[in-house]
């Protein structure tokens, strides 16, 4: 009898676990939208990926192998913590300007463009600096600065266009 | 070298993330102004990039190198951190968000690693190298520079609110700007192999000059301006007018008449705008500065009605505005005429002068005193009404008791309901005003 209690007990806590796991992803998924996935993209990409990349990247081949003498000069300084953190604090800050000015509706497209734009310049980066520490041939980085410039005009005119298209 | 590439470095990101601030600060709601301060943002990203190449590519010694950059980057941070910052309309209700206050504190964090930083904690390999070709920063920078410049002239160029002067101003600057970004990053390196470090750092400047310059000198293109009326096509505020509020007009939109004889509304037909908030003359426009309040009737601060109002000091005031709106005045006082309309501005108002002077009546004639301002009771009443201002009060008591002045108070009283008139009686004091009280019905403002 007391088993049977015990296995309906668990049973239970099994469902309203699920439960809690269901509620947690149908809440997910209402609340996210493109423009919330960029911003964590770009976080994720330009600000963690991009910092810990560079940081074993400059483990691997020395400060040399780093373009950004900002970087260079925080690895000097504080080692690894220090490119990390001041990666993060960049990212952190573009990113919380731009969220600054995204309220409302009328720049949806526009400020996904600048973001899609962030996501990729840091997609790049992380990319060069792996390669880069594998010994591998990387881009430079004056193609993904360009390249990641070009991208925030013409995307964020991009998305421009189209919220005025859509006003 | 070094110390020119930090100076022009920490001036351009600065300006940038200034003119930045100062156009979101305008109106952040507005499109325009969002998309320019992104681009100043971008700038700001651009410049930082460019001048730490323009640093490592001037192989100083690194204890030349090591307090340039040390200046360097501390003005980036400055620069990102203020932009930030600033930008936010409510920037008390912005401090109070973990978040900023995060990249408050990990601001100066950074400031203070940089200056605790020795030069003895860096490599001999730092600052030494740049990784590509040197050429194909400053080819791909002149391009992304032109293409930026293009595009600040092109969102400036389509604001409805841009300024004719400013836009030279600016176009000039852009002009210059491009000359120098071709000079100094494609002709000289390319065709004569020769790298003008300090140029090549220039043309952002120049460009954030010029536009500094341009907003200093005429405020911001996308100025919101805030005259556009549904109802006049000057943009005059017809829900403050007085005519609109009586009902007596509708606005010139939907006056036929109106509009008609108007010199806007016929300025407007040539140019195939809609109102004057279409014009991208707005602001400089001498005809309309000229004729947009000519029909404009302030709505009255004091609302007067026929009969007898006890007022305190402002008599005068309420007076004044009575008349601005074409309402006929009247005051009797013991100031000299001339002092009168000198101090309270009644320029056009008939002053009767209490006093014992050939020019003036005597206060101890009161029945004289009193036949006149009946007798302008009635004149005014005949132009459709007016105000009666009575600023002698306590000088005819003092000559001729209260009981006289308190009969004659009612029997101007009387007439004022009787012509339609507004009898304003000056603050007096005393018993007598309790008395004056009970024995009339006034009214209150």
């Amino acid at each position: 009898m007391n088993e049977l209690q015990e296995r309906n007990e668990s049973i239970q806590e099994d469902v309203s676990l699920a439960e809690v796991l269901k509620l947690l992803i149908k809440y997910i998924i209402y609340k996210i939208n493109l423009q919330r996935i960029l911003f964590l993209l770009s976080f994720l990409t330009f600000g963690v990926a991009d910092g810990i990349s560079a940081a074993y990247m400059i483990e691997k081949k020395g400060v040399i192998g780093e373009a950004n003498p900002l970087i260079q000069f925080m690895y000097s300084s504080r080692g690894s913590n220090g490119v990390i953190e001041i990666k993060v604090w960049l990212v952190l800050i573009i990113l919380y300007f731009v969220w600054n000015i995204s309220k409302g509706k009328k720049n949806y497209w526009m400020i996904n463009g600048f973001l899609f734009a962030l996501f990729v310049g840091g997609l790049m980066a992380t990319g060069a600096n792996l390669m880069a520490a594998r010994g591998l041939e990387y881009a430079t980085s004056s193609t993904i600065i360009t390249t990641y410039l070009v991208l925030a005009i013409l995307l964020t005119l991009l998305g421009d266009a189209i919220d005025n298209l859509l006003i | 070298m070094l110390s020119q590439i930090v100076f022009l470095f920490c001036v351009t990101v600065l300006l940038y993330a200034g003119l930045g601030v100062y156009v979101l600060n305008k109106n952040s709601n507005d499109r325009s102004n969002q998309m320019f301060a992104i681009l100043m943002l971008i700038f700001i990203i651009w410049s930082v990039g460019i001048y730490n190449i323009n640093l490592i590519a001037s192989s100083a010694p690194l204890t030349e190198i090591f307090p340039a950059v040390k200046i360097q980057f501390s003005g980036m941070i400055l620069a990102l951190a203020a932009f930030v910052i600033l930008s936010f309309s409510d920037k008390k209700k912005a401090m109070k968000n973990p978040l900023l206050l995060l990249i408050i504190l990990l601001s100066i964090y950074n400031l203070y690693i940089i200056w605790i930083t020795d030069i003895t904690d860096m490599g001999v390999d730092v600052f030494t190298r740049i990784s590509g070709n040197l050429q194909d920063y400053f080819l791909l920078s002149s391009i992304f520079g032109i293409a930026g410049i293009y595009l600040l002239l092109r969102y400036y160029l389509k604001s409805k609110y841009r300024q004719p002067d400013q836009a030279k101003l600016i176009t000039a600057g852009a002009i210059m700007a491009v000359l120098v970004s071709v000079i100094a990053n494609i002709i000289l390196p390319i065709f004569f192999n020769i790298y003008l470090l300090g140029l090549t750092t220039f043309a952002p400047a120049v460009m954030g000059l010029f536009f500094a310059y341009a907003v200093y000198q005429y405020g911001f293109c996308i100025r919101p301006v805030h005259e556009i009326s549904p109802t006049s096509f000057c943009g005059v505020n017809c829900l403050a007018c007085g005519e609109y509020i009586d009902g007596k007009c509708k606005g010139c939109r939907f006056e036929k008449t109106r509009y008609l004889n108007c010199d806007i509304y016929q300025c407007l037909v040539k140019k195939g705008c809609s109102g004057c908030g279409d014009c991208t003359k707005i602001i400089d426009c001498k005809k309309r500065k000229d004729i947009a309040w000519s029909c404009f009737i302030q709505q009255p601060k004091f609302s007067l009605l026929p009969g007898t109002f006890l007022v305190e000091d402002n008599g005068y005031e309420i007076l004044l505005d009575s008349t601005k709106r074409g309402t006929l005045g009247l005051v009797a006082t013991t100031q000299h005429p001339s002092y009168a309309r000198q101090v309270h501005d009644i320029k056009t108002t008939t002053v009767v002068w209490v006093a014992n002077d050939p020019e003036g009546i005597s206060p101890n004639k009161l029945g004289r005193l009193g036949l006149m301002l009946a007798n302008s009771m009635t004149k005014l009443e005949a132009s459709g009404g007016g105000v009666l201002l009575l600023d002698a009060v306590k000088e005819l008591i003092e000559v001729n008791g209260s009981d006289k002045v308190l009969n004659f108070i009612k029997l101007l009283d009387s007439a004022s309901r009787a012509h339609n008139v507004t009898l304003l009686i000056a603050h007096v004091g005393g018993e007598f005003e309790n008395i004056l009280k009970k024995e009339i019905t006034y009214q209150k403002l």
